[in-house]
């Protein structure tokens, strides 16, 4: 019997030993802090920045409805569209608990849009209202007509305040948003330095890759071309399609997300897959993001006027991000022993 | 402890009482029989002989005493001892009969301790021989039976990892030996011998299992099940239900249960035997609000046997079962909610239904006493319902409409088996050969319902599914051979082989809906598919057996095993999977090597061995792309035979009559306390795979350790248990997550349960006690990435009922 639990412990003993987990073939921490603190913070604070600064802006335009404060307010929508590109493909952590992302959903609808600012009585933060709040919102409400004819419209007081409303709920957003990444998701993101499929390199390359796919290649590039309605284009789904911004801020998305995978030379993804003997694969998909942004300077803005005339040049474009898809999503990922954990996007 | 044990040793058969019948036992050669088995029928009590032959038994004031001796490979022999011949030394020589198999009843229920039995080496037409196999008695097992206690029931099964997702056993979840408990679908789930299963080829999943009331015995055979039963890496499960009382032309037995949590249970069987008829039917009504909110169930079913015996050879036994069910689903909670509280749900919309339907035919035939055929015929009508909103649990419900699932799985199956005894080189061989057909059809569908908070279970657009429908026919063939070859009297071994052959169609629609960035609908297409799979493999298995003695047996065997394509593996249901025209079944094999044996009369049982499953082309899917005339190449998503994987590990079980071990007059002793163990050690891992992300990793849900220990007593009509259960952490996922913000995949922490069962028997009534979950933990024991959850699903705090059972 004694023998009995003297073996009973060896064995324990022997499994306690091999308690310890997959041990990562590569460091982590500092792609998460190069990522956190120069691009992540960074982004969300200049973003918090903007919008409050818009809300600024279009406190004083709502005192003063003039043409020049209108402008002013215009100009400043157009730097916050920009600067969320920076964030946008962060979709996890305080970004989906504040619903953030869904601030930039388009087509807007402006049925819907048009029905709140009559009734003057609505709940933006319902389900239902996804689609007629954020930016695409701002971006009709600020760009639907003439100058002239917007400073009509805004002497409609449910339309300012409506204007008002998605503005505020979009800054309180970014603000709540910044606030929750500098002051515990960052150190909580940092910390997680594991490669499973709850990892902070595995949730970053899955946002990643899912911006590139879905913001990206899809909404911004492939579905305005018509790659999903059997080539026949649909102008009216670019992003930004009143302010007439879309392909200005497609290179801002890529620039961000090129950004991320280069980091500093001796950061973030490409460095950890030549780290890792991959440097053909590194080198690729470096060039691959060059050809997307060359490819990118074809195509000019309005793109919905330029897609009414012409849809193969973008569907060029729309192949040049499919060449890197595959890189990043299958050869990358394989790579680096991480597992895509988002669902497959329709008809790919 | 050891000093003790030698003191007993030496005082196992000294006897003080003066007034003792002597005698001793002998073969027909006068050769001395130690270790015969007394047993006087006046008052039950049995005793044993010592090493010379001789006995010495304790009288009481009998007029007469009615004593029967058995010994395994002997006749019985009966004599009846009156005051006239009290004190004449007795000479009794046994008769060694050929038949080594039939054991005799009461030798098979002195060796069940308190639901623990060991296994025959045959049974019917089933050989055990080689294989790690145990069998569980319900009715000596101390637990909580009127709530279909997994934990409890199989907690002498050594190497399981058991799920508790439902509050009374509706879905049984176990896995053993690395594999998923997930519906049990890793084991070749059968009742009296056939599959209950939904399809026991394409989808292995149990979503019936009888009620535990009604059960005799359930045996579980691990790994090397698959020459005589066919796939399944986890090996085979099944449930045999009571039979009829032999001696009565009715009996009723009637119990209701009532527990916390508004618990209902009332069971009804009625029995007998008239003539050549037998009989044994029930019906089970169970409902409960159970311990999560939005958990409600009510449950039926009813089983019903007739048994026709011809004469003593020939017999027919037909069996319907029937099994209805509706539940609510509380859904899953993520780890903060769960932290938060355990008990709440935040899905209202979540309902299960399961109807099952089986319909068995049998005939036993003893053509000779070394010949038994038996043949079996099954059809099965049964299907599955689920209705609900399945989106991350760290998402509100939209309360839009629900997604409906639906099933229906219809089967036909017919079996022989054959046993033939047979003599070779002056020894006994077994030959056992069987086959098997089976046709069948499984269907699945899925839809959008009502958006209600009663499910309807009703499609919004039948006739144009917003998921998908497919229909599997299917078609497997099987003959196999298992032989026991007996080398020596102690030394056999066993050899089989089994030939599959498999086909199987996947047909139906699925829609794709093109959607733009805000969800508007910009192209709706209906795509056909079809896809057909057709194999035909053999596969190997042997082992070998030693017996040192009665009390000591070396074991190990080898089997060769396959898990078929599922269903599920075989449809398209989006336009980026694409499946690999060679995908396989997955193939492996399971090795055991063990010692089982008993000391001290059948006082101590053990049973420890070492396995190892291999498990060589598990199916999953990767990311790769393949050639787009337009698009140069495209990311789809494959799904191919992609990993190898290994578990192995080390199985202990043991259980001793302590009281009986250590009091001096035993054998007169109503009470029994017995302690047991069941330790598992396994380390599961990836060899390798496509999917780099589980190079190396371990398997998920499988925890590393796992201890089951308890203790049972029992004097007179009373008996008490109380059993631990821990369950060392593990992970849920197949990359080693350890926290996902949607708790789909993540850690399952420790955990352990106390329980607590007691009994009284009081003439016809008994009444039953069962506490479970004393400590009151709050632990869950699985994470979904889907239906039911997804997320953390909850397991019970603590909840008790007592039944009441009346026999007449």
């Amino acid at each position: 019997m004694r023998n009995f639990i003297i073996l009973l412990n060896l064995l324990l003993a022997i499994t306690a030993c091999k308690t310890d987990d997959s041990s990562a073939k590569y460091d982590t921490s500092i792609t998460l802090n190069n990522v956190t603190d120069n691009i992540i913070l960074t982004g969300y604070q200049e973003l918090a920045n903007n919008t409050s600064l818009l809300q600024g802006n279009i406190d004083v335009l709502k005192s003063n409805i003039t043409e020049e404060n209108l402008i002013i307010v215009q100009n400043s929508f157009l730097s916050t569209y920009t600067t969320w590109q920076k964030i946008s493909m962060f979709e996890f952590g305080p970004s989906v608990d504040e619903a953030l992302t869904s601030l930039n959903i388009y087509p807007t609808n402006i049925d819907r849009i048009n029905d709140n600012i009559l009734n003057g009585n609505y709940n933006l933060e319902s389900a239902s209202n996804i689609v007629s709040t954020g930016l695409p919102a701002l971006d009709y409400l600020l760009f639907n007509d003439t100058k002239a004819n917007i400073l009509i419209k805004l002497a409609d007081l449910n339309y300012l305040n409506y204007l008002v409303a998605v503005t505020e709920q979009l800054a309180t957003k970014s603000n709540t948003v910044n606030n929750n990444w500098k002051n515990s998701y960052s150190a909580t993101f940092k910390a997680s330095t594991a490669i499973d499929a709850g990892s902070s390199i595995s949730i970053l390359a899955n946002a990643f890759i899912l911006n590139f796919e879905k913001n990206g290649r899809e909404a911004k590039i492939g579905i305005p071309a018509g790659v999903r309605t059997l080539n026949e284009a649909i102008p009216s789904n670019v992003e930004s399609f009143y302010s007439g911004n879309s392909i200005a801020l497609a290179k801002e998305q890529i620039a961000i997300l090129k950004n991320i995978y280069e980091g500093n030379g001796s950061e973030n993804y490409k460095a950890i897959l030549t780290g890792l003997g991959k440097k053909a694969l590194a080198d690729n998909i470096s060039s691959d993001f060059i050809a997307i942004e060359t490819s990118l300077n074809t195509l000019t803005d309005p793109f919905s006027d330029m897609l009414t005339a012409d849809n193969q040049t973008a569907i060029s474009t729309y192949a040049e991000y499919q060449k890197l898809l595959p890189l990043l999503k299958v050869d990358m990922t394989a790579a680096l022993g991480l597992l895509i954990t988002y669902s497959d996007s329709d008809g790919d | 402890m050891r000093s003790i044990l030698i003191i007993l040793l030496s005082n196992l058969f000294i006897f003080a009482n003066a007034q003792n019948i002597k005698g001793k036992v002998q073969d027909e050669k006068n050769k001395n029989i130690s270790e015969s088995l007394l047993f006087i029928e006046n008052n039950g009590s049995s005793f044993y002989n010592d090493d010379k032959g001789e006995f010495s038994i304790p009288t009481s004031n009998f007029k007469s005493i009615d004593l029967v001796i058995f010994k395994e490979g002997f006749k019985e022999y009966r004599l009846t001892i009156t005051e006239q011949n009290y004190t004449t030394f007795l000479n009794i020589n046994l008769q060694k009969i050929e038949q080594e198999i039939k054991e005799v009843e009461v030798i098979r229920k002195k060796k069940t301790l308190f639901g623990y039995t060991r296994i025959k080496s045959i049974e019917g037409t089933t050989i055990y021989s080689t294989k790690k196999a145990e069998i569980v008695d319900m009715e000596t097992i101390n637990a909580n039976i009127a709530n279909n206690s997994s934990r409890q029931i199989f907690s002498k099964v050594s190497g399981l990892n058991i799920w508790e997702s439902d509050c009374s056993g509706l879905q049984l979840g176990i896995g053993s030996r690395g594999l998923s408990p997930s519906r049990t679908s890793n084991f070749n789930v059968r009742q009296n011998g056939y599959d209950i299963s939904a399809d026991a080829i394409g989808y292995p999943d149990a979503y019936f299992a009888p009620p535990m009331q009604a059960l005799k015995s359930i045996e579980v055979v691990k790994g090397a099940a698959s020459l005589q039963y066919g796939t399944q890496f986890g090996g085979l499960i099944n449930f045999k239900y009571k039979d009829a009382p032999k001696d009565k032309k009715i009996q009723l037995n009637s119990s209701l249960t009532y527990g916390t949590n508004n618990y209902l249970n009332s069971f009804t069987s009625l029995s007998g035997t008239v003539d050549k008829l037998s009989y044994y039917t029930y019906y089970q009504y169970r409902k409960g609000d159970c311990w999560r909110c939005n958990s409600d169930f009510q449950y039926h079913s009813a089983f019903a046997k007739v048994k026709l015996q011809e004469n003593e050879k020939l017999s027919f036994n037909l069996e319907y079962s029937y099994l209805g069910y509706l539940a609510q689903q509380p859904g899953g909670l993520t780890d903060y909610l769960f932290e938060q509280d355990p008990q709440q749900s935040i899905r209202d919309r979540n309902w299960f239904k399961v109807f099952w339907n089986l319909l068995n035919l049998k005939m036993d035939y003893k053509i000779s006493p070394k010949t038994t055929l038996n043949v079996s015929l099954l059809g099965q009508y049964s299907g599955r319902d689920a209705s609900g909103y399945l989106g991350k649990i760290s998402r509100t419900d939209p309360l839009t409409e629900t997604d409906l699932l639906q099933d229906t799985y219809t089967n036909y199956i017919a079996e022989a088996r054959l046993l033939q005894k047979y003599n070779l080189f002056g020894k006994r061989m077994v030959f056992v050969g069987g086959i098997r057909y089976m046709q069948g059809t499984t269907t699945k569908k899925q839809g959008a319902t009502s958006n209600d908070s009663i499910a309807t279970f009703k499609y919004s657009n039948p006739n144009n599914l917003e998921g998908s429908s497919f229909s599997f026919p299917n078609r497997n063939m099987s003959v196999f051979t298992e032989n026991i070859f007996n080398i020596t009297n102690n030394f056999s071994l066993t050899f089989g082989a089994r030939l599959e052959y498999l086909k199987q169609k996947a047909s139906g629609y699925y829609r794709i809906t093109n959607l733009d960035f805000a969800g508007n609908v910009l192209l709706d297409t209906t795509i056909l598919e079809t896809n057909t799979l057709q194999r035909i493999f053999p596969f190997f298995g042997g082992g070998a057996s030693y017996k040192f003695n009665n009390q000591l047996e070396v074991y190990s065997n080898i089997s060769q095993n396959y898990r078929a394509v599922g269903y599920n593996d075989l449809r398209i249901t989006n336009p980026n999977l694409i499946i690999d025209n060679n995908l396989e079944d997955e193939r492996g094999f399971n090795f055991d090597i063990g010692v089982k044996g008993n000391a001290k009369n059948e006082l101590f049982f053990y049973d420890a061995n070492f396995f190892i499953l291999k498990y060589n082309n598990k199916i999953g899917t990767y990311f790769t792309t393949v050639p787009d005339p337009i698009l140069i190449n495209r990311v789809v998503r494959y799904r191919s035979n992609i990993s190898s994987a290994i578990s192995y590990g080390i199985e202990l079980f043991a259980q001793a009559d302590i009281y009986r071990l250590l009091a001096k007059k035993k054998e007169y002793a109503p009470v029994s306390l017995a302690l047991f163990a069941n330790v598992s050690l396994i380390n599961a891992s990836y060899l390798s795979s496509q999917q780099t992300a589980f190079n190396k990793k371990k398997i998920e849900d499988v925890p590393p350790f796992t201890l089951r220990t308890g203790i049972d007593f029992k004097w007179k009509k009373l008996t008490l248990g109380a059993q631990f259960s821990y369950t060392e952490k593990h992970f849920s996922d197949a990359t080693n997550t350890k926290f996902s913000a949607d708790a789909t995949v993540g850690l399952i922490p420790s955990y352990y349960t106390l329980d607590f069962n007691a009994g009284y028997q009081w003439k016809i009534l008994k009444l039953q006690l069962a506490l479970n979950n004393l400590t009151n933990n709050k632990y869950f024991t699985q994470r979904a990435d889907g239906y039911p959850g997804p997320g953390i699903l909850p397991a019970d705090a603590f909840n008790a009922n007592v039944t009441l059972s009346v026999e007449l």
